[in-house]
């Protein structure tokens, strides 16, 4: 951690200045490196939190779930035509869960980017990172396949044309 | 929770930040959860070093984290999401401080002192906790509120100062100086032990 000093404010307030009129900026940092082993000490030693943060997690879950529920939902048309929603959370989650099947993917983003009408396909947008060594032409047939089989199965409805953005390369 | 979790294996196991916070902006409870593990215990020891009141800090790490969710889909880069959520907790904190300071200076009645929170150390008080580490927490208590949140962020959460000029919004110069000055600060109450 560096000890570099800033060079001389003049705009310092009077209690400052009286501070460095009883020890020079060295001596000061000297002073200070020599505390290093207290604030080490310090950094170590617990706060009073304790081991209340999984109470506090709970809450803050809580309240997120209960708001999550309520989120927003995508209007959708079975086969037949017929109307239903599905809370739009749910609808993502499926298809990430279908990118997360695929060996070396890992799905960050899915958007719906066509109007849902009856007899229509939804269209996606889905963003994801690849592991170092796998190719995108290789796995993206396999993968629309995969989706659409998943958006048929589970969600009821036909996927249309399904936009692949590989955002990153991870190790994995 | 799990309801969401679908696939085989734990596809959250070693996700990156990034992706994990994209997931949430999806509404990804499961990766919300991850954040919420990673952060949790960071910000809320920063927090009680902050207000000395762990009730009080608790509040601003539920209303952090509650912040965050509800506006997750407006942080345009999930890389900026640590430095996003140390602000927000950063700026509660110092908000909370100025607020309780205006209470105390406009308290004429020493029956209004007691509506305000009670603060006391932020290190356990245990025997192994040394003297000199509860004389610096004692000094830290001396900082103004703005050179206190520097100097944690910098020696307790080994932050940059272009990390916390970006937290804290100000120029790194202004972080430079304000940990400069909380160190000749900690020198000048801590003489006996350096």
């Amino acid at each position: 951690m560096g000890m570099t000093q800033p060079p001389s404010d003049p705009r310092r307030v009077p209690e400052e200045q009286d501070i460095l009129g009883d020890l020079s900026e060295a001596q000061a940092m000297e002073s200070y490196a020599r505390l290093r082993g207290v604030v080490d000490d310090y950094r170590r030693t617990e706060t009073v939190a304790g081991d209340a943060v999984s109470g506090l997690k709970a809450r803050i879950m809580s309240i997120v779930e209960d708001e999550a529920a309520r989120g927003p939902s995508t209007e959708l048309f079975s086969s037949a035509g017929l109307p239903y929603v599905m809370t739009t959370s749910s609808l993502r989650a499926q298809v990430r869960a279908a990118v997360d099947e695929e060996p070396g993917l890992r799905a960050r983003r899915v958007r719906v980017t066509s109007e849902s009408a009856p007899g229509r396909p939804l269209d996606l947008r889905v963003t994801l990172t690849m592991a170092v060594g796998h190719s995108l032409h290789e796995f993206a047939p396999r993968l629309r396949g995969r989706i659409a089989v998943r958006m048929e199965q589970i969600i009821g409805v036909r996927a249309g044309h399904i936009d692949l953005v590989v955002e990153d390369v991870h190790d994995e | 929770m799990s309801g969401q979790a679908v696939g085989t294996g734990d596809p959250y196991a070693g996700l990156e930040e990034v992706t994990l916070v994209s997931r949430a902006q999806d509404g990804d409870l499961v990766a919300f959860e991850q954040l919420v593990d990673r952060y949790e215990s960071r910000l809320l020891g920063l927090c009680i070093r902050m207000l000395r009141n762990r009730v009080d800090a608790e509040d601003i790490v539920q209303d952090t984290f509650l912040t965050t969710w509800r506006r997750l889909d407006s942080l345009q880069n999930p890389a900026a999401f640590k430095s996003w959520i140390f602000r927000l907790a950063s700026n509660a904190c110092l908000d909370f401080l100025r607020r309780r300071e205006v209470r105390r200076t406009d308290a004429v009645d020493p029956g209004d002192m007691v509506e305000q929170s009670a603060t006391g150390p932020s290190v356990e008080d245990r025997a192994e906790t040394s003297a000199a580490v509860r004389e610096l927490d004692r000094v830290l208590e001396t900082l103004s509120p703005e050179q206190r949140i520097a100097w944690l962020l910098y020696e307790i959460e080994d932050q940059s100062y272009t990390e916390i000029a970006d937290v804290l919004g100000v120029t790194e110069g202004s972080v430079r100086g304000r940990i400069h000055r909380a160190r000749l600060a900690i020198v000048e109450g801590m003489k006996g032990w350096a």
